[in-house]
């Protein structure tokens, strides 16, 4: 079923000439891999928000492009959209703003801790995961563990212990997060590394919101070779 | 001497790089100021055969010499060059054309000095495609192998001294620095079975030696110092290979942006950053050593003494200031070894009450005081080696003590032989420790002059043991 996914994804990357691949199309392919993302809808036509009637409110929307890959740093997504008739005023907004570039729409998660977790394939060693504490802080802390893929579940016991902020996972506070929904998504990553690991340079996944029940991923950026 | 392999093929060429049967220099002289003549002097202590080959003289030291190599009327296992760079190529045609087993390019001058000299490099490598000829360097004091008394290394023998025959094989990427570790292992009577300088790399690489170190039964430990990854995959198969038999420590240089940039400029390596390097290391049980002198304590302990199972330590110590010290590194996980302090058994701490002071102390660490006697240490030593809740031992050796002899240190040498707990011994003093550190490395009892190092061995120590039950599927260490 992934397979039809990232067609997809290979054909954006060819028609467009741009190895950024947008998250629109990254997000349908890591559901497909058994990895929890947010309930969404894609947004090609201003029509196509009708569908957004499935959705539960809030929600967020983001402007999807290989040419707009920070987000942010654009005035691309906007959170804590409460109902239907602000989302179709915004959404007109980022089509004027963004050249009619697609959107996506999705449901907005809580959490209590924000993890990354990313495909890196490394010069020297292949293909390689990595997970890190902190979303948008890892990089500054650089709290991170990496391994060569595959990786097994102990594998993934063992670096979720190299990380400073482990206790994070392991009840400190009284912070409740899934730990295991977050090391089977690690595990998927590894999968999907071993499987698409020719096609793909690196795949981000930050952050991934943990809560009581789930991990789930909220942003990803996939860059192919 | 052992016997050059009578197999074909790249494999057991690399033996006669190690092990040959007979050797060449080209390049050799009979002036002792040159290089040429620097190394021909040190080949005579080789005993195989040796031919040297020089263009201009008839004789080196009454020896004939040969115009070429491909003049020796018998056949030649290994063939050292020390001429300039750009008389290399003609010399390596000449040895294809003799059927030489393995070459060593001395001669500097060739990718890290720039375009031209890479120029230089690709002609040689394309003159290797179709041979299975192997090719050590360029830009390499070549090999040190204590058991052959094969040494083609130029730096002076009193200057750089070379360490005695043993069980780590060294593999370096670096000459300036090899030179000084191997001065340090003679001092410290660090055995090595072989030294290998890979210079630039241009054929013969670190996967090569690994390969050939993980089958040579007396390779005990296999220590490398590199600056780029030849082929980082294979590096890691090979590791992997390995490392359940025998241990692999490694020394990667270059491993900041501006690091490896540095690594670029030194040897002409492609060398980047990685960030995976890390993990990659301990999925392979490889042991990553930080500097030189990490290099050398991992790997000396990893060959003198055995894995230690857990994580809890006992210090021994007959001056309470260094068993505090050493407590905080052993709990350290940033600095430290992120270890435990061992909880001594009630029946061990009942046993060290019997033959110590009252005034000393019987919980970890074990303090016995300025008045402690050899009979004492001897005691302690062997209770903690019993108790169930301790995996290592770090002892402090106390020689300033008035009530201590000599025979301490022998009570310290047999305990770190024959006890069933891995023991890291610390000295710490001037010109008498010194005197007494050195005799106790005579034997072959790696002995710390400071805490912090005498710690993170052990540490790797219990790196090692918890890769071997990893390994074996007996789960988690303690």
């Amino acid at each position: 079923m992934s397979e039809k996914y990232f067609k997809r994804i290979l054909k954006h990357a060819s028609i467009t000439g741009s190895k950024n691949i947008p998250e629109h199309l990254v997000k349908p392919f890591l559901k497909s891999q058994g990895i929890t993302v947010p309930r969404f809808i894609v947004v090609e036509e201003i029509s196509d928000l009708r569908k957004a009637g499935r959705l539960k409110f809030p929600v967020a929307l983001k402007v999807s492009s290989s040419r707009f890959i920070h987000k942010t740093d654009v005035g691309g997504v906007l959170l804590n959209i409460r109902g239907m008739s602000e989302l179709k005023r915004s959404a007109v907004a980022f089509r004027k703003r963004f050249k009619d570039e697609p959107l996506l729409v999705e449901e907005m998660v809580g959490g209590s801790v924000d993890m990354i977790c990313g495909l890196i394939n490394d010069d020297d060693f292949g293909m390689c995961i990595m997970i890190g504490v902190g979303g948008i802080y890892t990089e500054i802390y650089k709290d991170i563990s990496t391994r060569v893929i595959p990786v097994s579940r102990e594998d993934v016991l063992e670096m979720i212990g190299e990380l400073k902020g482990r206790a994070l996972l392991e009840g400190f506070r009284n912070i409740r997060v899934n730990r295991d929904a977050f090391v089977n998504l690690v595990l998927r990553f590894s999968e999907l590394g071993e499987e698409y690991g020719e096609y793909i340079l690196g795949l981000d996944a930050n952050p991934v919101i943990l809560n009581q029940n789930s991990a789930t991923v909220i942003d990803a950026k996939m860059v192919l070779k | 001497m052992s016997s050059c392999w009578s197999g074909k093929g790249r494999f057991s060429n690399l033996n006669c790089l190690i092990h040959p049967r007979s050797v060449a220099l080209v390049g050799a002289s009979s002036n002792k100021l040159k290089i040429g003549g620097i190394m021909w002097s040190y080949l005579q202590s080789f005993p195989g055969r040796k031919h040297p080959v020089n263009i201009k003289q008839e004789t080196i030291d009454g020896v004939k010499a040969y115009g070429r190599v491909s003049d020796i009327p018998e056949e030649v296992d290994l063939v050292v060059i020390a001429v300039p760079a750009r008389n290399v190529p003609s010399v390596i045609d000449d040895c294809i054309k003799k059927g030489v087993k393995a070459v060593i390019v001395v001669s500097a001058g060739f990718g890290e000095t720039g375009e031209e000299g890479r120029k230089l490099e690709d002609e040689i490598k394309s003159k290797l495609a179709n041979t299975d000829m192997v090719l050590l360097g360029p830009n390499t004091l070549g090999v040190y192998v204590p058991g052959e008394s094969l040494d083609t290394m130029f730096v002076l023998r009193e200057k750089s001294r070379r360490p005695p025959d043993g069980p780590i094989a060294y593999v370096s990427q670096s000459g300036a620095s090899a030179s000084g570790f191997m001065d340090m292992a003679e001092y410290h009577q660090y055995g090595i079975s072989a030294f290998v300088g890979l210079g630039n790399k241009l054929d013969v690489n670190e996967n090569d030696m690994l390969e050939f170190f993980s089958n040579d039964d007396k390779t005990k430990v296999i220590c490398m110092h590199i600056e780029s990854f030849a082929d980082g995959k294979r590096l890691l198969k090979l590791c992997r290979e390995t490392t359940p038999r025998k241990p692999v420590v490694i020394l990667k240089a270059g491993r900041t942006e501006a690091g490896a940039r540095a690594a670029m400029l030194h040897t002409g390596s492609m060398a980047k950053p990685s960030q995976a390097m890390d993990g990659a290391f301990k999925q392979a049980g490889v042991v990553r050593a930080n500097d030189l002198l990490e290099l050398f304590d991992y790997s000396r302990i990893l060959a003198y003494q055995k894995p230690m199972f857990g994580p809890n330590v006992v210090v021994v110590t007959s001056g309470g200031g260094y068993g505090v010290i050493a407590t905080d590194y052993i709990e350290d996980r940033n600095v430290g070894g992120g270890l435990k302090m061992a909880e001594l058994s009630l029946n061990s701490k009942k046993g060290l009450r019997e033959k110590l002071p009252s005034f000393a102390s019987v919980d970890n660490p074990i303090d016995l005081t300025g008045n402690v006697t050899d009979e004492m240490f001897d005691h302690v030593l062997k209770i903690v080696n019993k108790d169930e809740n301790t995996d290592g031992i770090l002892a402090f050796l106390l020689l300033q003590t008035p009530y201590t002899t000599d025979r301490l240190i022998e009570i310290a040498w047999w305990w770190f032989k024959n006890g069933e707990k891995p023991m890291v011994p610390c000295i710490i003093g001037g010109l008498y420790s010194e005197k007494v550190i050195r005799m106790l490395e005579s034997r072959g009892m790696p002995v710390y002059p400071d805490i912090r190092r005498a710690v993170l061995s052990l540490r790797v120590l219990y790196e090692r043991g918890r890769y071997l039950l990893k390994i074996r599927g007996k789960g988690e260490a303690r």
